[in-house]
Protein backbone atom coordinates (compact mmCIF):
# COMPACT_ATOMS: atom_id res chain seq x y z
CA UNK A 1 0.00 0.00 0.00
CA UNK A 2 2.77 2.26 1.10
CA UNK A 3 4.98 0.73 -1.31
CA UNK A 4 2.63 1.34 -4.07
CA UNK A 5 1.70 5.44 -3.69
CA UNK A 6 5.59 5.79 -3.02
CA UNK A 7 5.85 4.39 -6.68
CA UNK A 8 2.92 6.33 -7.45
CA UNK A 9 5.03 9.41 -6.18
CA UNK A 10 7.75 8.47 -8.30
CA UNK A 11 6.04 8.18 -11.59
CA UNK A 12 4.10 11.35 -11.12
CA UNK A 13 7.45 12.74 -10.50
CA UNK A 14 9.34 11.40 -13.81
CA UNK A 15 6.25 11.97 -16.19
CA UNK A 16 6.41 15.82 -15.02
CA UNK A 17 9.88 16.14 -15.52
CA UNK A 18 9.89 15.26 -19.27
CA UNK A 19 6.45 17.22 -19.26
CA UNK A 20 8.54 19.93 -18.07
CA UNK A 21 11.29 19.59 -20.74
CA UNK A 22 8.90 19.26 -23.13
CA UNK A 23 6.64 22.18 -22.83
CA UNK A 24 7.19 25.82 -23.11
CA UNK A 25 7.35 28.48 -25.61
CA UNK A 26 9.73 27.00 -27.92
CA UNK A 27 8.90 23.17 -29.28
CA UNK A 28 12.39 21.28 -28.36
CA UNK A 29 11.33 18.03 -29.86
CA UNK A 30 9.70 19.61 -32.91
CA UNK A 31 12.68 22.56 -33.74
CA UNK A 32 15.42 20.38 -32.68
CA UNK A 33 16.70 22.99 -30.15
CA UNK A 34 18.41 21.78 -28.28
CA UNK A 35 19.99 23.69 -26.61
CA UNK A 36 17.54 25.36 -24.90
CA UNK A 37 17.02 22.30 -23.61
CA UNK A 38 20.53 21.42 -22.63
CA UNK A 39 20.95 25.56 -21.51
CA UNK A 40 17.86 26.72 -19.96
CA UNK A 41 15.41 23.45 -19.18
CA UNK A 42 17.75 21.32 -18.22
CA UNK A 43 18.96 23.36 -15.30
CA UNK A 44 15.69 25.29 -14.48
CA UNK A 45 14.48 21.88 -14.20
CA UNK A 46 17.17 20.24 -11.71
CA UNK A 47 17.08 23.25 -9.92
CA UNK A 48 13.12 22.91 -9.14
CA UNK A 49 13.84 19.68 -8.38
CA UNK A 50 16.68 20.33 -6.05
CA UNK A 51 14.74 23.13 -4.65
CA UNK A 52 11.20 21.44 -3.92
CA UNK A 53 12.81 18.48 -1.83
CA UNK A 54 14.96 20.66 -0.33
CA UNK A 55 12.51 23.35 0.99
CA UNK A 56 9.96 20.36 1.53
CA UNK A 57 12.77 18.51 3.75
CA UNK A 58 13.93 21.86 5.65
CA UNK A 59 9.96 21.65 6.46
CA UNK A 60 9.73 18.43 7.98
CA UNK A 61 12.87 18.90 9.91
CA UNK A 62 11.83 22.28 11.07
CA UNK A 63 8.51 20.84 12.30
CA UNK A 64 10.12 17.82 14.04
CA UNK A 65 12.32 20.26 15.88
CA UNK A 66 9.63 22.60 16.99
CA UNK A 67 7.07 19.92 17.04
CA UNK A 68 4.73 22.14 15.50
CA UNK A 69 3.06 21.04 12.41
CA UNK A 70 2.52 24.31 11.56
CA UNK A 71 7.00 25.28 10.77
CA UNK A 72 8.50 25.87 8.16
CA UNK A 73 11.84 26.49 6.73
CA UNK A 74 10.87 29.81 7.11
CA UNK A 75 9.70 30.30 10.53
CA UNK A 76 12.64 31.12 12.42
CA UNK A 77 14.66 33.32 10.72
CA UNK A 78 15.98 32.30 7.28
CA UNK A 79 13.93 33.70 4.50
CA UNK A 80 13.65 37.61 5.81
CA UNK A 81 17.35 37.27 7.13
CA UNK A 82 18.32 36.30 3.02
CA UNK A 83 15.53 38.90 2.20
CA UNK A 84 17.06 41.65 3.48
CA UNK A 85 20.17 41.07 2.35
CA UNK A 86 19.04 40.95 -1.27
CA UNK A 87 16.81 44.44 -0.73
CA UNK A 88 20.07 45.64 0.56
CA UNK A 89 22.35 44.54 -1.79
CA UNK A 90 20.04 45.89 -4.94
CA UNK A 91 19.31 49.05 -2.72
CA UNK A 92 23.33 49.83 -2.69
CA UNK A 93 23.78 47.94 -6.67
CA UNK A 94 26.60 46.36 -5.25
CA UNK A 95 28.20 44.36 -8.43
CA UNK A 96 30.30 41.90 -7.64
CA UNK A 97 31.47 41.54 -11.78
CA UNK A 98 29.97 43.62 -14.78
CA UNK A 99 26.88 41.55 -14.80
CA UNK A 100 27.11 39.57 -11.72
CA UNK A 101 25.35 41.56 -8.79
CA UNK A 102 25.55 40.61 -5.31
CA UNK A 103 22.01 39.76 -4.63
CA UNK A 104 23.26 36.24 -3.85
CA UNK A 105 25.64 36.40 -2.13
CA UNK A 106 23.83 39.05 0.51
CA UNK A 107 21.30 37.70 0.63
CA UNK A 108 22.99 33.97 1.96
CA UNK A 109 25.25 36.78 4.13
CA UNK A 110 22.22 38.14 5.64
CA UNK A 111 20.25 34.56 6.24
CA UNK A 112 23.67 33.79 8.28
CA UNK A 113 23.77 36.80 10.64
CA UNK A 114 19.79 35.65 11.56
CA UNK A 115 20.32 32.27 11.86
CA UNK A 116 23.15 33.33 14.02
CA UNK A 117 21.74 35.68 16.03
CA UNK A 118 18.74 33.40 16.51
CA UNK A 119 20.64 30.81 17.60
CA UNK A 120 22.16 32.80 20.28
CA UNK A 121 19.38 34.07 21.43
CA UNK A 122 17.71 30.37 21.92
CA UNK A 123 20.63 29.27 23.80
CA UNK A 124 19.82 30.49 27.57
CA UNK A 125 22.34 28.87 29.96
CA UNK A 126 24.15 26.66 27.55
CA UNK A 127 20.59 25.04 27.17
CA UNK A 128 18.73 25.12 23.88
CA UNK A 129 14.89 25.30 24.12
CA UNK A 130 12.12 25.07 21.29
CA UNK A 131 10.31 28.11 22.76
CA UNK A 132 12.80 30.41 22.58
CA UNK A 133 13.93 29.12 19.42
CA UNK A 134 10.45 29.97 18.06
CA UNK A 135 10.20 32.65 19.65
CA UNK A 136 13.43 34.72 18.47
CA UNK A 137 12.74 33.55 15.34
CA UNK A 138 9.65 35.20 14.69
CA UNK A 139 10.62 38.73 16.03
CA UNK A 140 13.30 38.42 14.21
CA UNK A 141 11.15 37.79 11.24
CA UNK A 142 10.05 40.90 12.32
CA UNK A 143 12.17 42.98 12.45
CA UNK A 144 13.97 42.34 9.04
CA UNK A 145 10.44 42.62 7.45
CA UNK A 146 10.34 45.81 8.99
CA UNK A 147 13.90 47.31 7.73
CA UNK A 148 12.92 45.50 4.30
CA UNK A 149 9.60 48.17 4.20
CA UNK A 150 11.93 50.59 4.98
CA UNK A 151 14.43 49.86 2.36
CA UNK A 152 11.52 49.68 0.17
CA UNK A 153 10.01 52.76 1.33
CA UNK A 154 13.47 54.80 0.12
CA UNK A 155 13.80 53.00 -2.79
CA UNK A 156 13.30 54.18 -6.49
CA UNK A 157 11.03 53.07 -8.96
CA UNK A 158 13.45 49.99 -10.44
CA UNK A 159 14.62 49.45 -7.18
CA UNK A 160 11.71 48.69 -6.03
CA UNK A 161 10.38 46.82 -9.01
CA UNK A 162 13.57 44.69 -8.65
CA UNK A 163 13.38 44.34 -4.92
CA UNK A 164 9.35 42.98 -5.40
CA UNK A 165 10.00 40.45 -7.93
CA UNK A 166 13.14 39.11 -5.55
CA UNK A 167 11.17 38.93 -2.87
CA UNK A 168 8.22 37.05 -4.91
CA UNK A 169 11.00 33.89 -5.54
CA UNK A 170 11.40 31.45 -9.07
CA UNK A 171 13.85 30.23 -11.40
CA UNK A 172 14.90 32.51 -14.31
CA UNK A 173 18.30 32.18 -15.32
CA UNK A 174 19.75 29.37 -13.68
CA UNK A 175 22.59 28.41 -14.87
CA UNK A 176 24.81 25.29 -13.92
CA UNK A 177 26.88 27.02 -11.57
CA UNK A 178 23.55 27.24 -9.29
CA UNK A 179 23.21 23.99 -9.41
CA UNK A 180 26.67 23.01 -8.86
CA UNK A 181 26.14 24.89 -5.16
CA UNK A 182 22.87 23.96 -4.72
CA UNK A 183 22.61 19.81 -5.40
CA UNK A 184 25.29 18.91 -2.74
CA UNK A 185 23.84 20.67 0.09
CA UNK A 186 20.49 19.20 -0.50
CA UNK A 187 21.98 16.01 -0.93
CA UNK A 188 24.38 16.46 2.47
CA UNK A 189 21.20 17.16 4.46
CA UNK A 190 18.85 14.82 3.06
CA UNK A 191 21.22 12.17 3.68
CA UNK A 192 22.00 13.73 7.21
CA UNK A 193 17.97 13.42 7.98
CA UNK A 194 17.31 9.79 6.26
CA UNK A 195 20.51 8.54 8.57
CA UNK A 196 19.08 9.96 11.74
CA UNK A 197 15.54 9.41 10.93
CA UNK A 198 14.95 7.56 14.45
CA UNK A 199 16.29 10.73 15.92
CA UNK A 200 13.74 12.69 14.40
CA UNK A 201 10.85 10.47 15.16
CA UNK A 202 12.50 10.68 19.23
CA UNK A 203 12.76 14.31 19.49
CA UNK A 204 9.39 15.07 17.69
CA UNK A 205 8.03 12.62 20.49
CA UNK A 206 9.51 14.79 23.65
CA UNK A 207 13.06 15.60 25.23
CA UNK A 208 12.20 13.33 27.58
CA UNK A 209 11.72 10.27 25.83
CA UNK A 210 14.33 11.09 23.59
CA UNK A 211 16.58 11.55 26.04
CA UNK A 212 15.86 8.31 27.55
CA UNK A 213 16.01 6.63 24.35
CA UNK A 214 19.71 7.27 23.32
CA UNK A 215 19.59 10.82 21.97
CA UNK A 216 21.79 13.79 22.75
CA UNK A 217 19.12 15.62 22.14
CA UNK A 218 20.45 19.51 22.54
CA UNK A 219 23.39 18.55 20.31
CA UNK A 220 21.27 16.87 17.45
CA UNK A 221 18.43 19.84 18.13
CA UNK A 222 21.69 22.24 17.36
CA UNK A 223 23.02 20.27 14.40
CA UNK A 224 19.55 19.91 12.54
CA UNK A 225 18.71 23.91 12.74
CA UNK A 226 22.42 24.79 11.85
CA UNK A 227 22.15 22.50 9.00
CA UNK A 228 18.28 23.16 7.93
CA UNK A 229 18.82 26.92 7.78
CA UNK A 230 21.93 26.37 6.11
CA UNK A 231 20.55 24.82 3.00
CA UNK A 232 17.13 27.10 3.09
CA UNK A 233 20.21 29.99 3.32
CA UNK A 234 21.77 28.47 0.30
CA UNK A 235 18.58 27.80 -2.31
CA UNK A 236 16.84 31.06 -0.92
CA UNK A 237 20.31 32.78 -2.35
CA UNK A 238 19.64 31.12 -5.47
CA UNK A 239 15.58 31.01 -5.71
CA UNK A 240 14.44 33.67 -3.49
CA UNK A 241 11.84 32.64 -0.82
CA UNK A 242 9.45 30.01 -2.68
CA UNK A 243 7.04 29.32 0.55
CA UNK A 244 4.29 27.30 1.27
CA UNK A 245 6.34 23.81 -0.37
CA UNK A 246 7.83 23.50 3.27
CA UNK A 247 4.80 23.37 5.01
CA UNK A 248 2.27 21.81 2.59
CA UNK A 249 4.45 18.70 1.82
CA UNK A 250 5.25 16.75 4.90
CA UNK A 251 1.33 17.50 5.97
CA UNK A 252 0.50 16.01 3.04
CA UNK A 253 2.88 12.87 3.33
CA UNK A 254 1.98 12.56 6.98
CA UNK A 255 -1.47 12.08 5.49
CA UNK A 256 -0.54 9.28 2.68
CA UNK A 257 2.57 7.61 4.57
CA UNK A 258 2.53 7.91 8.12
CA UNK A 259 4.20 9.93 10.76
CA UNK A 260 7.48 7.84 10.73
CA UNK A 261 10.00 9.68 9.41
CA UNK A 262 12.10 6.53 8.18
CA UNK A 263 9.23 6.31 5.42
CA UNK A 264 8.27 10.36 5.57
CA UNK A 265 11.79 11.58 4.50
CA UNK A 266 11.96 9.68 1.16
CA UNK A 267 8.58 10.71 0.51
CA UNK A 268 9.33 14.32 1.39
CA UNK A 269 11.44 14.70 -1.16
CA UNK A 270 9.95 13.15 -4.08
CA UNK A 271 6.46 14.86 -3.52
CA UNK A 272 8.23 18.23 -2.82
CA UNK A 273 9.89 17.74 -6.38
CA UNK A 274 7.11 17.02 -7.21
CA UNK A 275 5.31 19.69 -6.35
CA UNK A 276 7.42 22.47 -6.82
CA UNK A 277 8.03 20.92 -10.99
CA UNK A 278 4.23 21.07 -11.34
CA UNK A 279 3.73 24.60 -10.15
CA UNK A 280 7.16 26.30 -11.96
CA UNK A 281 5.47 24.13 -15.09
CA UNK A 282 2.39 26.11 -14.36
CA UNK A 283 3.88 29.17 -14.20
CA UNK A 284 5.28 29.18 -17.30
CA UNK A 285 2.61 28.34 -19.34
CA UNK A 286 -0.02 29.90 -17.63
CA UNK A 287 0.51 33.17 -19.88
CA UNK A 288 2.97 31.81 -22.22
CA UNK A 289 5.22 33.41 -23.46
CA UNK A 290 5.71 35.23 -20.20
CA UNK A 291 5.86 33.71 -17.05
CA UNK A 292 4.28 33.95 -13.54
CA UNK A 293 7.30 34.04 -10.70
CA UNK A 294 6.61 30.54 -8.94
CA UNK A 295 6.47 32.19 -5.66
CA UNK A 296 3.17 33.67 -6.66
CA UNK A 297 1.88 30.68 -7.97
CA UNK A 298 2.85 28.29 -4.69
CA UNK A 299 1.29 30.74 -2.17
CA UNK A 300 -2.21 31.59 -4.52
CA UNK A 301 -2.31 27.55 -5.04
CA UNK A 302 -0.69 26.82 -1.96
CA UNK A 303 -2.92 28.66 0.50
CA UNK A 304 -6.21 27.27 -0.51
CA UNK A 305 -5.50 23.90 -0.91
CA UNK A 306 -4.10 23.75 2.75
CA UNK A 307 -6.85 25.45 4.11
CA UNK A 308 -9.18 22.53 2.31
CA UNK A 309 -6.22 20.02 3.91
CA UNK A 310 -6.80 21.39 7.33
CA UNK A 311 -10.44 21.23 7.26
CA UNK A 312 -10.32 17.81 5.97
CA UNK A 313 -8.48 16.84 8.85
CA UNK A 314 -9.73 18.51 11.56
CA UNK A 315 -6.89 20.98 12.00
CA UNK A 316 -3.54 21.25 12.29
CA UNK A 317 -3.31 20.78 16.02
CA UNK B 1 26.64 -6.83 50.26
CA UNK B 2 25.82 -5.91 47.26
CA UNK B 3 26.36 -2.46 45.22
CA UNK B 4 23.33 -0.44 45.23
CA UNK B 5 22.19 0.65 41.84
CA UNK B 6 22.00 4.09 42.26
CA UNK B 7 23.97 6.12 45.03
CA UNK B 8 23.04 10.21 45.47
CA UNK B 9 26.10 11.93 47.25
CA UNK B 10 24.93 14.99 48.72
CA UNK B 11 23.06 15.93 45.56
CA UNK B 12 20.99 19.21 45.56
CA UNK B 13 19.08 20.88 42.31
CA UNK B 14 17.43 24.11 42.24
CA UNK B 15 15.16 25.73 39.22
CA UNK B 16 16.23 29.38 38.22
CA UNK B 17 14.64 30.50 41.15
CA UNK B 18 13.71 28.28 43.44
CA UNK B 19 16.06 25.21 45.46
CA UNK B 20 13.67 21.92 45.32
CA UNK B 21 16.33 19.87 47.50
CA UNK B 22 19.97 19.86 48.76
CA UNK B 23 21.64 18.07 50.51
CA UNK B 24 20.37 14.80 49.86
CA UNK B 25 22.14 11.42 50.48
CA UNK B 26 20.29 7.91 49.76
CA UNK B 27 21.16 4.75 47.90
CA UNK B 28 18.63 2.01 46.22
CA UNK B 29 19.13 -1.39 45.65
CA UNK B 30 18.07 -3.13 42.71
CA UNK B 31 15.54 -5.89 42.51
CA UNK B 32 12.43 -4.52 44.20
CA UNK B 33 9.99 -1.79 43.41
CA UNK B 34 10.25 1.52 45.11
CA UNK B 35 7.75 3.97 45.50
CA UNK B 36 8.05 8.32 45.46
CA UNK B 37 6.12 9.93 47.87
CA UNK B 38 5.29 13.38 48.85
CA UNK B 39 3.32 16.63 48.69
CA UNK B 40 2.90 18.29 45.37
CA UNK B 41 6.79 20.58 45.03
CA UNK B 42 8.56 18.32 47.29
CA UNK B 43 10.76 17.50 43.90
CA UNK B 44 9.83 13.60 43.46
CA UNK B 45 9.35 14.08 39.70
CA UNK B 46 12.78 16.11 39.97
CA UNK B 47 14.43 13.30 41.59
CA UNK B 48 13.20 10.31 38.71
CA UNK B 49 14.35 13.20 35.88
CA UNK B 50 17.89 13.18 37.67
CA UNK B 51 18.07 9.12 38.08
CA UNK B 52 16.95 9.00 34.45
CA UNK B 53 19.93 12.01 33.76
CA UNK B 54 17.00 13.89 32.13
CA UNK B 55 17.95 16.37 34.53
CA UNK B 56 21.73 16.87 36.06
CA UNK B 57 22.60 18.01 39.40
CA UNK B 58 23.82 21.01 40.64
CA UNK B 59 25.61 20.01 43.60
CA UNK B 60 27.34 16.73 44.89
CA UNK B 61 26.90 13.68 42.47
CA UNK B 62 24.55 10.19 41.22
CA UNK B 63 26.85 6.89 41.13
CA UNK B 64 24.68 4.72 39.04
CA UNK B 65 26.29 1.21 39.69
CA UNK B 66 29.00 2.64 41.34
CA UNK B 67 30.21 5.06 38.45
CA UNK B 68 29.58 8.68 38.08
CA UNK B 69 26.06 8.84 36.13
CA UNK B 70 27.49 11.81 33.71
CA UNK B 71 30.37 9.55 32.51
CA UNK B 72 27.81 7.41 30.87
CA UNK B 73 27.41 7.46 26.89
CA UNK B 74 23.79 8.20 25.69
CA UNK B 75 23.57 4.99 24.41
CA UNK B 76 24.79 3.10 27.27
CA UNK B 77 22.08 5.19 29.47
CA UNK B 78 19.53 4.01 27.09
CA UNK B 79 20.29 -0.20 27.29
CA UNK B 80 20.50 0.86 30.95
CA UNK B 81 17.62 2.98 32.24
CA UNK B 82 14.33 3.27 30.83
CA UNK B 83 11.76 6.72 31.78
CA UNK B 84 7.80 6.81 30.91
CA UNK B 85 7.37 10.74 31.47
CA UNK B 86 4.19 12.23 33.34
CA UNK B 87 2.99 13.99 30.69
CA UNK B 88 2.84 12.52 26.40
CA UNK B 89 1.53 14.85 23.60
CA UNK B 90 2.56 14.08 20.47
CA UNK B 91 2.48 16.49 17.72
CA UNK B 92 2.14 13.84 14.99
CA UNK B 93 0.48 10.87 14.28
CA UNK B 94 2.62 8.51 14.95
CA UNK B 95 0.66 4.90 15.76
CA UNK B 96 0.52 3.23 18.55
CA UNK B 97 2.60 -0.04 16.94
CA UNK B 98 5.24 2.80 15.97
CA UNK B 99 5.13 4.75 19.33
CA UNK B 100 5.94 1.14 21.01
CA UNK B 101 9.25 0.22 18.33
CA UNK B 102 10.63 3.44 19.59
CA UNK B 103 11.87 1.60 22.87
CA UNK B 104 13.98 -0.59 20.31
CA UNK B 105 15.55 2.39 18.82
CA UNK B 106 18.58 1.98 21.15
CA UNK B 107 19.30 -1.39 20.13
CA UNK B 108 19.15 -0.40 15.96
CA UNK B 109 21.22 2.84 16.22
CA UNK B 110 21.46 4.88 12.49
CA UNK B 111 19.50 3.16 9.79
CA UNK B 112 19.47 -0.72 11.22
CA UNK B 113 16.22 -1.60 10.87
CA UNK B 114 14.75 -3.42 13.89
CA UNK B 115 15.39 -7.01 14.15
CA UNK B 116 13.18 -10.15 14.32
CA UNK B 117 13.39 -10.31 17.46
CA UNK B 118 12.32 -6.24 18.06
CA UNK B 119 9.56 -6.77 16.31
CA UNK B 120 8.33 -9.87 18.47
CA UNK B 121 9.18 -7.91 21.73
CA UNK B 122 7.03 -5.02 20.47
CA UNK B 123 4.24 -7.68 19.62
CA UNK B 124 4.47 -9.12 23.23
CA UNK B 125 4.48 -5.28 24.60
CA UNK B 126 1.30 -4.46 22.51
CA UNK B 127 -0.77 -7.60 23.97
CA UNK B 128 0.35 -7.43 27.48
CA UNK B 129 -0.51 -4.18 27.93
CA UNK B 130 -4.08 -4.76 25.99
CA UNK B 131 -3.10 -2.69 23.06
CA UNK B 132 -3.92 -4.69 20.20
CA UNK B 133 -7.19 -3.43 19.47
CA UNK B 134 -5.55 0.18 18.71
CA UNK B 135 -2.46 -0.91 17.43
CA UNK B 136 -2.34 0.83 14.19
CA UNK B 137 -4.46 3.76 15.49
CA UNK B 138 -3.04 7.35 16.07
CA UNK B 139 -1.63 8.15 19.70
CA UNK B 140 -3.62 11.15 18.97
CA UNK B 141 -6.95 9.32 18.76
CA UNK B 142 -7.02 6.97 21.61
CA UNK B 143 -8.37 7.73 24.91
CA UNK B 144 -5.84 9.21 27.44
CA UNK B 145 -5.70 5.69 29.09
CA UNK B 146 -4.76 3.92 26.16
CA UNK B 147 -1.64 6.55 25.08
CA UNK B 148 -0.13 5.83 29.12
CA UNK B 149 -0.14 2.53 28.38
CA UNK B 150 1.42 2.34 25.19
CA UNK B 151 4.05 4.68 26.63
CA UNK B 152 5.01 2.29 29.38
CA UNK B 153 4.94 0.02 26.56
CA UNK B 154 6.93 1.48 24.71
CA UNK B 155 9.42 1.49 27.96
CA UNK B 156 9.42 -1.49 28.64
CA UNK B 157 10.40 -3.03 25.46
CA UNK B 158 13.36 -1.31 26.17
CA UNK B 159 14.51 -3.89 28.43
CA UNK B 160 16.44 -2.23 30.63
CA UNK B 161 17.35 -3.56 34.75
CA UNK B 162 15.71 -0.23 35.54
CA UNK B 163 12.71 1.61 34.91
CA UNK B 164 11.53 5.12 36.06
CA UNK B 165 7.42 5.85 36.34
CA UNK B 166 6.58 9.42 36.80
CA UNK B 167 2.86 9.22 37.96
CA UNK B 168 1.86 5.90 35.28
CA UNK B 169 -1.78 5.48 37.11
CA UNK B 170 -3.32 9.41 36.72
CA UNK B 171 -5.97 8.81 34.27
CA UNK B 172 -5.95 5.87 34.36
CA UNK B 173 -9.70 3.80 34.98
CA UNK B 174 -9.91 1.09 37.40
CA UNK B 175 -9.31 -1.71 34.54
CA UNK B 176 -6.40 -0.07 33.23
CA UNK B 177 -5.05 0.42 37.17
CA UNK B 178 -5.52 -3.43 37.58
CA UNK B 179 -3.82 -4.01 34.32
CA UNK B 180 -0.95 -1.80 35.70
CA UNK B 181 -0.36 -3.99 39.21
CA UNK B 182 -0.34 -7.11 37.48
CA UNK B 183 1.78 -6.21 34.52
CA UNK B 184 3.89 -4.46 37.05
CA UNK B 185 4.13 -7.53 39.41
CA UNK B 186 5.15 -9.60 36.15
CA UNK B 187 8.05 -7.59 35.76
CA UNK B 188 9.48 -7.23 39.17
CA UNK B 189 9.95 -11.26 39.28
CA UNK B 190 12.24 -10.25 36.21
CA UNK B 191 14.82 -8.81 38.29
CA UNK B 192 14.48 -5.17 37.86
CA UNK B 193 14.55 -1.96 40.05
CA UNK B 194 11.62 -0.32 39.27
CA UNK B 195 11.22 3.51 40.45
CA UNK B 196 7.58 5.01 40.76
CA UNK B 197 6.57 8.47 41.22
CA UNK B 198 2.54 8.54 42.59
CA UNK B 199 0.65 10.31 44.45
CA UNK B 200 -1.65 7.03 44.70
CA UNK B 201 -0.55 5.34 48.61
CA UNK B 202 -3.21 2.70 48.36
CA UNK B 203 -1.33 1.81 45.09
CA UNK B 204 1.85 2.01 46.98
CA UNK B 205 0.66 -0.54 49.29
CA UNK B 206 -0.08 -3.02 46.90
CA UNK B 207 3.04 -2.89 45.28
CA UNK B 208 6.20 -1.18 46.73
CA UNK B 209 8.76 -3.05 48.59
CA UNK B 210 10.16 0.07 50.05
CA UNK B 211 8.99 4.29 49.96
CA UNK B 212 11.08 7.39 49.67
CA UNK B 213 9.09 9.94 51.48
CA UNK B 214 10.15 13.53 50.21
CA UNK B 215 8.97 16.54 52.24
CA UNK B 216 9.50 20.50 51.91
CA UNK B 217 12.67 20.14 52.42
CA UNK B 218 13.98 16.89 50.97
CA UNK B 219 14.69 13.22 51.84
CA UNK B 220 12.00 13.06 54.76
CA UNK B 221 11.49 9.32 55.16
CA UNK B 222 13.10 6.32 53.37
CA UNK B 223 12.43 2.72 54.53
CA UNK B 224 10.73 -0.52 53.70
CA UNK B 225 6.92 0.38 53.24
CA UNK B 226 5.73 -1.39 56.26
CA UNK B 227 7.19 0.95 58.22
CA UNK B 228 6.13 3.87 56.06
CA UNK B 229 2.77 3.07 55.31
CA UNK B 230 1.27 4.39 58.59
CA UNK B 231 -1.61 6.94 59.13
CA UNK B 232 0.46 8.53 61.85
CA UNK B 233 3.85 8.72 59.15
CA UNK B 234 1.67 9.73 56.33
CA UNK B 235 -0.20 12.49 58.37
CA UNK B 236 3.35 14.18 58.97
CA UNK B 237 4.25 13.99 55.29
CA UNK B 238 1.30 15.19 53.31
CA UNK B 239 0.45 17.39 56.67
CA UNK B 240 -3.13 16.14 56.38
CA UNK B 241 -5.37 13.87 58.55
CA UNK B 242 -4.96 10.51 57.55
CA UNK B 243 -7.06 7.09 58.79
CA UNK B 244 -6.25 3.77 58.08
CA UNK B 245 -9.51 0.99 57.80
CA UNK B 246 -9.25 -2.28 56.36
CA UNK B 247 -6.19 -1.82 54.78
CA UNK B 248 -6.84 1.32 52.51
CA UNK B 249 -5.83 4.56 53.48
CA UNK B 250 -8.69 7.57 53.51
CA UNK B 251 -8.30 11.40 54.37
CA UNK B 252 -10.29 12.22 57.23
Amino acid sequence: MMNKRFLLCLVVLCVLAVAYLAIGSVNVFGSGDWKILRMIRLPRMLMVIAAGAALAMAGLAFQSLLRNPLATPFTLGVSSGSALGAVIAIKSGLILAPGLPATALFSFAGALIIVGVVYRLARVKGRFTTATLLLSGVSLNFLCSGLILFLHYLSDFTESSQMIRWLMGGFLAITYIDLALCLPVAAVFGLFLLVNGKALNLISLGDEIAITRGIDVISFQRRLFVLASLMTAVIISVTGPIGFVGLIVPHICRLLFGANHARLLPAVALLGAAFLLAADLLARVIISPAQIPVGVLTAILGGPFFLFILRKTKGGD
Amino acid sequence: MTEPVFRAQDIGFSYSRSTVFSTVDFSITGNQILFLLGPNGSGKSTLLKILGRILSVQAGRVLFRGRNIMDYSSQELAHRIAYVPQDFAAAFDYSVHELVMTGRYPYSPGMRPLSRQDHRLVREAISLWNLSGVAEKSVREISGGERRLAVIASAMVQECPVLLLDEPTANLDLHHVALFVENVKKLKREDRLIIVVSHDINLASLLAQRIMVLGEHGLLFYDVSENILRADILQQAYKTPIRREKGLFYIQ
